[in-house]
């Protein structure tokens, strides 16, 4: 399993290191899961990141699990419509 | 790294932002416009935006504060007053040194708790009073749109975002989270289909649209408010449904409605017709168009005009600003000095061949010559800015130093469109400060004083630009006493510039305040009066090949006018020959060329040479005694003579030949090489001669003089 525990301050300033990170959980054939214990909202760019990481894992017959997503977030998540 | 380019482009915008800020919080003072308080409003929001995007938590949570204040003035709640200005324009000073601190290091604490405290306070006394309803609340008014039968209204909202948006400080999702929290999305349509694959996704770029119908109990107002920092530049269309709303069928619609939006906006088709279509394209699966023209609501030509305005917008979000650091156009510009010297040597070269083979090179040249002019003029368009934002941080300047002085100033701009070029402007700031603070402190006199000779208590200054002759000119007036002349003259003659009784020009009387260590104020002030600065001010003028002079009318006032190049970099020039020496001089100053006849050239006592044109009298120059060189003709009517002209004074520059005109791309000399003010600088011509170029106004103060 490849586990990705999000800083708090993850958003655009420091966006490539997510989409680093990803990109290279992708790369591996690992379980991907993202850990949002420590992250209180995002922005629309980590949401573009999962957006396209989602896709890119489900296109390879995987798939990225979120937990610990706090409620913020997950309104977040349905407003971008990564979530239902 | 995102973070440097995050961080840089903050801190060039925040740079702007306060300039603005600076210049529209006194403007509020004067008179309080609601567009005004709204931009003040703006720009603090986004300067908070950007500061947490790009790190600066305490000009964040600053910023915050600020922002609360201003939300209640913007409502209406509280009315802007001197103080609060006054904490606002410290408020200001406090965040640009807190942006311009290093990484790490700590700004003043003691002073941002101290603005804190007095904006809580602010901010306090307008919630008491609001709570006690004591005071006298202007009711806004808001003309309530229909509601359903629930008092619900519908809003149908497109929002597409530009692609640079997170580098601006804004983050689209939080705007959406704000829009949802006035209701509920019946109705959403996200375009994630727009945002790349993985590999090919640039995580800085917005690549997010949504149409959302909103279901709220708020009016079409609350719902613009929260698009407010994004509305004018991205593509935001929000349209009260609420008459319409059919639940059943908007889902559907939501895609096809951009070009049905725009024959409504453009009143070409009205609710019901569209509605109408609508309807029928969802049974037909028909084009709208199409639909619009068959039932004759539209003719073809509105639905092409419909979709060429579709197809703006949608231009309009792909294409947007750049912003291009300076050194790089400097660096463009220099490249393209090379090629015109380049295209120059090419030319020469051409002189040597055969008849045939020149005609064929020249004439490919001149296609490249008008290529490289072109490039030339698009290269000088992007360094033109308009002079307006320049002079606006001089609102704040006025204010701060006449409050210091207890004078009533404001300042008055004109001509803030004219453009000139960046480098131009971002070098005659400070000149143009000194001249203002010497207008503040020695022009405009004190309230009593003004009253007393019955002039309005405030002064005024007026900072003016205009374009004329090829030239820009700067003005900076005052209505204050205007410069006493018996004052100057004597300061002149215990300097020994004049002496007792001798006859003195006005203009040139005036230019003995430019003299290093002249002052006629007998008070030294803290500001001006200590006879250093205007010296300054004109060397800086004249080291962008301007000139400034004064013009004064006793208790009317005072104005320095500046005259500058709009560029700094190439001029249009003429080669005239002297014996073996090429000279240049600007097309800009010449008039004509002439052969004079014998009886036209005269010698006038103590006023030389002179020759008579077209009925009036110029001085003559011989270039080569200027320059202690050969020449081919010593007499003028054996010569050519070039009549120039500066500043409405005409003079004749006696040459040999007119070589011909061309670009020239100007090389400043070391005041080492040469302190004559006959010469403004040097060019490479095309067979590696070095040319000198004259400089009009300087050669007619030299020879004035």
């Amino acid at each position: 399993m490849k586990l990705i525990e999000l800083e708090d301050n993850t958003g655009i300033k420091n966006i490539h290191c997510l989409y680093s990170s990803l990109g290279e959980a992708i790369e591996s054939n690992a379980e991907i899961v993202l850990d949002f214990r420590n992250v209180r909202r995002i922005d629309l760019a980590v949401a573009q990141v999962l957006i396209a990481a989602i896709r890119r894992a489900h296109g390879a017959g995987r798939i990225i699990k979120l937990q610990k997503v706090n409620d913020t977030i997950r309104e977040q998540l349905v407003i971008c419509g990564i979530l239902k | 790294m995102i973070d440097n380019a995050v961080r840089d482009v903050f801190l060039e915008e925040s740079k702007e932002l306060l300039d603005t800020l600076d210049s529209d919080i006194v403007r509020l003072e004067t008179s309080p416009d609601q567009d005004v308080m709204n931009r003040v409003f703006r720009s603090v929001h986004t300067l908070k935006g950007g500061s947490g995007i790009a790190g600066y938590d305490q000009v964040y949570e600053f910023t915050h504060g600020l922002e609360n204040l201003l939300d209640l003035v913007r409502k209406g709640e509280t009315q802007i007053n001197a103080a609060m200005i006054t904490l606002l324009l410290r408020s200001l000073d406090w965040i640009r040194q807190a942006v311009a601190a290093a990484d790490g290091e700590e700004c003043d604490i003691a002073v941002k708790e101290a603005l804190q405290r007095d904006i809580n306070a602010c901010i306090g006394e307008v919630s008491a009073v609001k709570a006690g309803g004591t005071h006298d609340e202007k009711p806004r008014i808001i003309v309530p749109g229909k509601t359903d039968a629930h008092g619900n209204r519908y809003y149908h909202i497109r929002c597409a975002f530009n692609e640079d948006i997170f580098l601006r400080g804004i983050d689209p999702l939080m705007i959406m989270e704000d829009l949802r929290r006035l209701g509920t999305f019946i109705q959403r349509k996200i375009n994630k289909k727009d945002v790349p694959n993985f590999d090919s996704l640039d995580p800085e770029k917005c690549y997010f649209s949504w149409e959302v119908v909103l279901k709220t109990e708020h009016t079409i107002e609350k719902v613009y408010e929260v698009f407010l920092f994004v509305h004018d530049d991205n593509d935001i269309v929000i349209r009260d449904i609420t008459e319409n709303y059919d639940p059943d069928s908007a889902d559907a619609r939501i895609a096809e409605k951009r070009i049905g939006e725009i024959l409504l906006g453009k009143g070409v088709i009205t609710e019901n017709e569209l509605n109408d279509v609508l309807n029928e394209q969802d049974q037909k699966n028909a084009k709208l168009g199409d639909l619009v023209v068959s039932k004759g609501y539209a003719t073809e030509k509105d639905v092409e005009h419909a979709l060429v305005d579709q197809e703006k917008i949608k231009k309009k979000i792909e294409t947007g600003t750049v912003r291009v650091d300076t050194a790089k156009l400097d660096n463009l510009l220099n490249l393209l000095g090379e090629i015109v010297i380049g295209q120059s040597a090419i030319s020469r070269l051409a002189d040597d061949m055969s008849e045939e083979q020149s005609f064929m090179l020249k004439n490919a040249l001149y296609g490249m010559e008008r290529t490289t002019r072109e490039f030339q003029e698009q290269l000088m368009s992007i360094r033109m800015i308009p002079i307006g934002p320049s002079f606006e941080q001089f609102r704040r300047f006025v204010r701060d130093v006449s409050h210091s002085l207890n004078k009533e100033i404001y300042l008055e701009i004109e001509g803030q469109d004219t453009e000139l070029d960046k480098t131009v402007i971002e070098r005659i700031s400070d000149p143009l400060k000194h001249m203002i603070r010497n207008a503040i402190d020695h022009g405009i006199e004190s309230p009593e004083t003004r009253a007393g000779a019955g002039k309005p208590k405030s002064g005024k200054i007026t900072l003016r630009a205009y374009h004329q002759e090829g030239n820009v000119f700067i003005e900076v007036s005052d209505d204050g006493g205007g410069i006493d002349r018996k004052e100057v003259r004597a300061k002149a003659e215990a300097l020994g510039l004049v002496k007792h009784g001798e006859e003195i020009a006005d203009a040139k009387l005036l230019q003995f305040l430019f003299l290093p260590g002249f002052s006629t104020t007998s008070q030294v002030g803290e500001l001006s009066g200590r006879g250093v600065g205007m010296d300054v001010v004109k060397n800086n003028i004249e080291s962008l090949r301007g000139s400034v002079e004064i013009e004064t009318r006793e208790k009317i006032g005072t104005t320095f006018r500046v005259k500058l190049p709009l560029t700094l970099a190439i001029i249009e020039g003429m080669l005239i020959r002297v014996g073996k020496s090429i000279f240049i001089l600007p097309m800009l100053s010449i008039v004509e060329s002439i052969r004079p006849r014998k009886e036209d050239v005269q010698t006038v006592e103590k006023k030389g040479e002179l020759i008579r044109v077209r009925g009036e009298y110029a001085p003559l120059v011989r270039l080569y005694e200027i320059f202690g060189i050969e020449s081919e003709h010593h007499n003028p009517w054996e010569s050519l003579v070039v009549i120039v002209e500066s500043a409405g004074v005409r003079l004749g520059i006696m040459i040999d030949e007119l070589v011909g005109q061309q670009q020239i791309v100007i090389k400043s000399l070391d005041t080492a090489i040469t302190n004559s003010r006959s010469v403004s600088g040097a060019a490479i011509l095309g067979n590696g001669q070095v040319a000198l170029i004259l400089d009009v106004h300087g050669l007619l103060s030299e020879i004035m003089s």
